[in-house]
């Protein structure tokens, strides 16, 4: 996690590892996972759930250049 | 700023039918959430990846879904023939009306590719043919190819893409054969070769989802991790995106 290979906590902890992640490789286009080993189908629906409502709109400003 | 979903489909602890219920599911959450692709890692007779055929599992995606991208990240060409990939791309891009975006690699595990009787050391070779018979295929009614490995002569191609010329992902480049990374020239294969070297991820996805105008950015797409890369490294290139080997869980 120090390495900024995996990026898991709350929303605004996410969206602080993204930014900083972001900022590092200057991409535009980030893959996520949310299902992944033995999490559960609510589970992953939980933190995707969270994800879009409080993580995505955090990012909806800045260019894709697409 | 785009969002896509990667996934190996991974085994899990549920059965095997409620896994793939359930990733099926959460595609139709990835779709109207704005995500735009999804994209499927193919693996074979691992744990890792239970979706061994990406256009299978993407065939379902695509009746579940109306605008997710749909991405084989990637197509394995060394363990396919390339007129199989060829044809299940065409259905594939209809299925979804024009949803396709297309990813291929040699096959990066020597386990996974031995059982099927493919030399790693061949890999390369093969993937490097197969690309150009599913270029020359998807932009044309015939498919003749003279290499060490596949000999086509007159084969019909009987089916087209929605996506014109093809779908996307920078088949309308040439194939690059080195490419300039920032301290020194590489070759596609020893990219391939060490890819703990060259990049941190397998990802095939290019410096865009797809819509960069800026062209030459496109052979990227396919054959470009290792570009990916050395452009990801490369300060103040504002023009260019890659992709980012994240993953993320949230908590409450």
């Amino acid at each position: 996690m120090n390495a900024g290979i995996v990026i898991v906590g709350t929303p605004d902890a996410v969206s602080a590892g993204l930014k900083r992640e972001i900022g590092i490789a200057g991409v535009n286009y980030v893959l996520t996972r949310f299902a992944f080993g033995d999490l559960t189908h609510d589970e992953s629906v939980h933190s995707l759930s969270l994800f879009t409502a409080k993580v995505m709109p955090e990012f909806a400003s800045r260019p894709a250049y697409a | 700023m785009k969002f896509g979903v990667f996934d190996h489909v991974d085994r899990g602890t549920s059965s095997l039918a409620e896994l793939y219920e359930s990733r099926l599911k959460l595609a139709e959450i990835y779709d109207r959430s704005g995500f735009y692709a999804y994209h499927i890692a193919e693996h074979h007779a691992t744990p890792l990846g239970m979706a061994s055929s990406p256009s299978v599992f993407l065939a379902a995606v695509a009746q579940r879904t109306t605008r997710l991208r749909l991405g084989p990240l990637v197509y394995i060409l060394s363990l396919s023939h390339p007129l199989r990939i060829l044809e299940e791309i065409c259905m594939l891009d209809q299925m979804s009306n024009g949803r396709l975006e297309v990813g291929v690699g040699r096959g990066v595990s020597p386990y996974e590719v031995g059982y099927f009787g493919v030399d790693p050391e061949r890999s390369s070779k093969i993937y490097t043919e197969a690309y150009q018979i599913i270029l020359q295929g998807l932009q044309s009614r015939e498919v003749n190819f003279e290499g060490e490995v596949f000999q086509l002569k007159n084969v019909p191609v009987a089916m087209e893409c929605v996506q014109k010329p093809h779908p996307r992902s920078g088949t309308d480049c040439p194939i690059p054969t080195r490419f300039r990374g920032p301290r020194k020239t590489i070759s596609i294969s020893s990219a391939m070769d060490r890819p703990r070297r060259y990049a941190r991820s397998p990802i095939a996805i290019g410096r865009n989802g797809s819509r960069l105008s800026d062209r030459a950015a496109a052979p990227c797409r396919y054959w470009g991790w290792a570009v990916i890369w050395s452009s990801a490294r490369r300060p103040r290139r504002r023009s260019r995106s890659g992709s980012a080997p994240s993953a993320f869980g949230t908590e409450t």
